[in-house]
């Protein structure tokens, strides 16, 4: 990551330099390895420090990749993807804001901020970059920064200097650069290749060519690089503006108690809210609702979206069955709505949900909103959807998460064998007749009944999950034996027999 | 003595052909008046189920009641010694699988508890052509059986699910009114999943089916499925009403089981007939 500071009054600016994506990489515990398709290969993409210790480049089979770590090191491997990218820069950007008020992205992975005028404020550029690259690393980024009088040599620098931090004197530029390769200039890939085949490989050498002969060859880009570099040119950054949550207000001239009034007000302010978010093109996935009463404390609830939306009426529905609720006592002095998480959403998204609302493929505008309104009066732990989980113990292999949280998790491997399409919430015990032990069921005590079997299938053995640690719980102490049988009645059960303690146990069935 | 009472002799015998086809007219009216195209069904295991059914399988924008498999013996405890049923979940994943199959993605809505399946039919492994991804599929729990109504009702009226498949139990003949005026207003296939015993209680639903297990001689699974009722269709005027159905155990498919003896079911109507009037 890079943070470019810049100053006016001696032209300090300073790049941060980043070693690389990752998260927690620098613990030596965890490898993060983010992988493209390229062809059908899976090609790394991007990696942490541990894998880069460990000699993971950039452009190796993933495989390779892999081998080269070492066995203690978990791998957690990911597809590279640049939107996400980019919004984490993005975020990164809004908290650098910290350090000084101009701070622009520069992708794939640096930030360039200027920091005219605040060394007071930091006591001095030493300070200033030793804290820039404390608050990286807490963050857990790994980073190379560096402070210079233009951007231009300040991002060289960084990028391809000998240290991770450094800090370039006042009009030191030119011996600063010249020993770096004639990239750290910015120019394209193309124009690097020309000037290697003339045989200009770093950019001192660069520098010793002459000004016009330079533009003549090789195009005005490489010259405006030396100059921006240099200091000659002035460059200019686009900050980032972290954006304010969307609010809307309303406040009344006293006190009511009538519902239909402050049912109008809270109308009236989520149409202005939605106003502001559709003019950023934004959707909301939390409403924050507070209903100001006097001389008490505000009452405030919140409306979770499964998905963006900035469909008034949809969110009308919600916010009005919320606010029925609302106790409100001596009266209501005002209504303010605040958008807290709001997601891009373009326009023609939600003028597609609206047209496909009474077609059969309807899209998916209607299905968020169906589970927006059955989550706001159910709750959002009753509307659900079922995970496969990492585990192969049936009754751990699926959980029910709520629809509020996100999909897109790693997939799992969801087993082929024959499944029940009922598994009780509780194994029950059975007594069992067999003709060994461990053998084939004969007849079954379950649920004060004996039922004879007719056919029995199996045994399917279920091992314990020994990573765990210790003994499984439950009657899982040292795996199971699972057989399927068909009563005499037609019924089709799933029963198991613990192969530690011996005893029998019905799971499922087929309904 | 000379008496007008109306015999069956005497009543007119008007041509099956021509009901059918100006109840097909019926419909096409009113599905013009309602300004809706017309929305097709869903084909069944087999041409002779499909061939009893109005409009050839099971009519999206309806409901169709499924009486479930009763257990025999006491109530169990983890159904809180309530009820002693439970839903034919197997024909269920099939019928779900079946509705989804047709243009679009295709979304279930699963409410009540005692519908819920085990996941694994539905999430199972990619290379199997069945498969419903994570998000297609939405479990909602809801005790009580005003909120279960309310659930399925809004589900249905949104239409944004392809089938809606839900715990029934308890729902008297208005709760079902209800049901089938929402899914009406959609384009949803309903199932609704009732205990056997409720077989008696009047309801307005399109179809009813009762199912029943039978014992099977080879691995795979079997039930006894009897057709109860089809909206718009005359119970004499059925060839068959019961099938038997079986499920392989290693694709999951269901069809109608070859070996069945054949039972129709006027020969029985007539012969009640007979006692009646006797």
């Amino acid at each position: 990551m890079r943070v470019g500071l810049r100053s006016e009054r001696g032209e300090r600016g300073a790049w941060v330099g980043g070693g690389g994506e990752g998260g927690q990489g620098v613990r030596g515990r965890l490898a993060i390895i983010l992988t493209r398709t390229v062809a059908s290969r899976e090609l790394v993409a991007g990696r942490c420090e541990v894998a880069f210790a460990s000699g993971v480049r950039e452009g190796m089979d993933l495989a390779h990749a892999r081998s080269l770590v070492p066995a203690r090191v978990v791998v957690h491997v990911e597809p590279y993807r640049v939107d996400r990218v980019a919004d984490r820069l993005h975020a990164l950007a809004c908290w650098a804001v910290r350090f000084s008020p101009l701070v622009a992205v520069d992708p794939p992975d640096g930030l360039l901020i200027d920091v005219t005028g605040t060394e007071r404020l930091h006591k001095g550029e030493s300070r200033l970059v030793r804290a820039v690259v404390a608050g990286l690393n807490r963050l857990g980024f790994a980073a190379r920064v560096c402070a210079a009088s233009t951007f231009g040599c300040a991002w060289g620098v960084a990028r391809y200097g000998e240290y991770g931090l450094s800090r370039i004197a006042p009009g030191r530029e030119r011996e600063a650069m010249e020993p770096l390769p004639v990239e750290s200039l910015r120019v394209e890939a193309g124009t690097v290749r020309a000037l290697g085949e003339v045989g200009i490989t770093n950019v001192g050498h660069v520098l010793n060519v002459s000004r016009a002969s330079l533009a003549a060859r090789f195009g005005p880009e490489l010259l405006s690089g030396v100059r921006r570099a240099l200091g000659e040119e002035r460059e200019h950054i686009e900050p980032v503006r972290p954006a304010e949550p969307s609010r809307s207000v309303l406040h009344f001239d006293g006190p009511t108690d009538h519902v239909e009034s402050v049912e109008a007000a809270a109308a009236r302010v989520l149409e202005e809210l939605v106003g502001m978010l559709a003019a950023r093109e934004r959707g909301v996935r939390r409403l924050d609702v507070e209903v100001l009463r006097p001389r008490a404390a505000a009452v405030v609830f919140s409306v979770v979206l499964s998905r963006p939306s900035r469909n008034g009426k949809h969110l009308w529905t919600l916010v009005r069955a919320r606010l029925e609720r609302v106790d409100l006592g001596e009266g209501v002095e005002g209504v303010v709505m605040t958008a807290v998480r709001t997601a891009r959403l373009r326009h023609e998204q939600s003028e597609c949900a609206a047209l496909g609302a009474g077609e059969q493929g309807a899209g998916e505008g209607a299905w968020g909103e169906l589970i927006d309104t059955l989550a706001g009066r159910l709750g959002a732990d009753n509307v659900t959807r079922a995970c496969a989980a990492e585990s192969h113990l049936p009754e751990r292999a699926f959980c029910q998460r709520s629809v509020m949280e996100p999909v897109g998790r790693v997939p799992v491997r969801v087993t082929s064998a024959d499944r029940p399409t009922v598994l009780f919430d509780q194994p029950e015990r059975g007594e069992v007749m067999a003709l060994t032990p461990d053998g084939p069921v004969l007849s079954l005590k379950w649920r004060g009944e004996r039922v004879r079997v007719v056919r029995c299938l199996g045994p399917e053995r279920i091992g314990v999950e020994w990573w765990r640690g210790g003994v499984g719980d439950g009657p899982a102490r040292a795996g199971r034996d699972y057989f399927t049988a068909q009563t005499d009645g037609g019924r089709w059960l799933w029963l198991f027999r613990s192969v530690g303690t011996g005893e029998w146990f019905v799971h499922g069935e087929w309904g | 003595m000379g008496s007008l009472k109306d015999t069956p002799s005497t009543r007119p015998k008007v041509a099956s052909v021509e009901l059918a086809a100006l109840a097909q007219r019926l419909e096409e009216l009113k599905s013009v008046l309602r300004g809706r195209p017309s929305r097709g069904c869903v084909g069944l295991w087999s041409e002779s189920v499909n061939h009893e059914l109005a409009g050839g399988g099971l009519g999206r924008g309806l409901v169709h009641e499924w009486l479930g498999v009763e257990d025999a013996g006491p109530s169990p405890r983890s159904m809180g010694g309530v009820s002693r049923w439970t839903p034919a979940i197997s024909l269920f994943i099939d019928l779900v699988f079946r509705c989804c199959d047709g243009a679009g993605p295709g979304r279930v809505a699963w409410v009540g508890r005692a519908v819920w399946p085990y996941p694994a039919a539905l999430l199972g492994p990619a290379d199997r052509g069945r498969r419903l991804s994570e998000e297609r599929s939405l479990f909602v729990r809801a005790p009580r059986s005003s909120e279960r109504l309310w659930a399925t009702e809004v589900v249905l009226r949104s239409s944004a699910a392809s089938v809606v498949v839900a715990d029934g139990s308890g729902l008297d003949l208005a709760a079902t009114r209800r049901l089938q005026l929402a899914a009406e207003a959609g384009l949803s296939v309903c199932l609704l999943a009732r205990p056997g015993v409720e077989v008696s209680e009047l309801s307005a639903s399109a179809t009813r089916w009762l199912v029943s297990r039978a014992v099977s001689a080879g691995a795979s699974r079997r039930w006894t499925v009897e057709l109860l009722r089809c909206k718009g269709v005359q119970p004499a005027a059925r060839a068959r009403s019961v099938w038997v159905l079986e499920q392989d155990r290693a694709t999951r498919a269901v069809r109608v089981a070859a070996d069945v003896l054949d039972r129709s079911r006027e020969t029985a109507h007539e012969g009640g007939f007979a006692q009646r009037t006797g």
